[in-house]
């Protein structure tokens, strides 16, 4: 991922808050409405929306230019090869002042997105390992969609040892 | 029911935006959409067809499951929010001068906000009275 300009980064997590912060729906897992929490990625912005459930939907990157590659990484990182990702499940978009309806012109901020069990590696197996944001820690981790826990294997130790199998 | 704030000017990367650039003269306008797809029809090709309209120039339509869809991946590569599997709609304004100007991706957070960010353009370039 590129240089991190404070700034700038607080300037975007601003308008993101204000034009692009939900509500939404559950994609692909409920019908509940979804929130953004926002995630500790280290460098770049990054917003998941997250239904009740813990169940993220979509992760995306907030920058002033999108950055697919750096959003793949980061995805990669957090689900460490137990789903099915390649660079084209990322996909972009350019904000503007004037789609933002903030007046005039110009680039406000990129967005890239990942968008959970969408597209080619869409699966309707219940039991297929999927992304949740731990309900206590608020860490991303793997467990299988149909699970009804919403704690990470470190907040629930007795969850820890459950393996997840990947197809 | 999402209540979008009202507008506002913000300061970003140092600089206030939300400023008017000078409009060059408006030739066409260019939307990349899909029939299935509810954040192109009618949320944004209906409105583009009318701005267009008020606006006295061409609306041209790139349906991407048509012999259209090479040109509309054309314009996305070369204008737009490029990927493998792009996000449609995106439309994009050409000038008399020849140059083109990408406008709006559909916004993948939900179909009320690319209706909305769709009213915003039309809010901001429609004639008065239109």
């Amino acid at each position: 991922m590129k240089g991190r300009d404070p700034r700038s980064m607080v300037d975007i997590k601003e308008v993101v808050v204000e034009r692009l912060g939900g509500p939404f729906q559950c994609y692909g897992h409920c019908k509940e409405e979804a929130s953004l929490k926002f995630v500790d990625s280290g460098v770049r912005l990054v917003g998941a929306v997250v239904c009740p459930s813990g169940y993220v939907s979509r992760l995306v990157g907030y920058g002033p230019q999108a950055d697919p590659e750096g959003l793949l990484s980061f995805v990669m990182s957090q689900t460490t090869g137990a789903l099915p990702l390649t660079a084209s499940d990322i996909r972009v978009a350019t904000r503007y002042s004037t789609d933002l309806g903030i007046g005039g012109s110009g680039r406000v901020l990129g967005e890239a997105y990942w968008t959970q069990n969408y597209g080619k590696a869409k699966s309707q197996d219940p039991n297929r390992p999927s992304l949740f944001m731990c309900s206590n820690c608020g860490k991303l981790f793997v467990q299988p969609a149909s699970s009804s826990s919403s704690l990470c294997g470190g907040c629930s130790p007795e969850r820890a040892s459950m393996p997840v199998e990947s197809e | 029911m999402y209540v979008f704030p009202a507008s506002r000017k913000y300061r970003w990367a140092g600089r206030v935006i939300g400023l008017s650039e000078p409009k060059e003269k408006l030739k066409a306008i260019h939307v990349v959409y899909a029939t299935w797809c509810p954040h192109c029809v009618p949320t944004t090709v209906e409105p583009m067809k009318k701005l267009a309209s008020d606006l006295g120039v061409p609306c041209e339509l790139y349906d991407i499951d048509t012999e259209r869809m090479a040109r509309a991946d054309e314009l996305v590569k070369k204008y737009g929010d490029w990927s493998d599997d792009y996000i449609i709609p995106q439309v994009f304004f050409e000038y008399a001068g020849g140059s083109f100007r990408h406008m709006l991706t559909g916004y993948s957070e939900g179909v009320a906000y690319t209706r909305r960010a769709v009213e915003n353009i039309v809010n901001e370039m429609r004639p008065r009275g239109a």
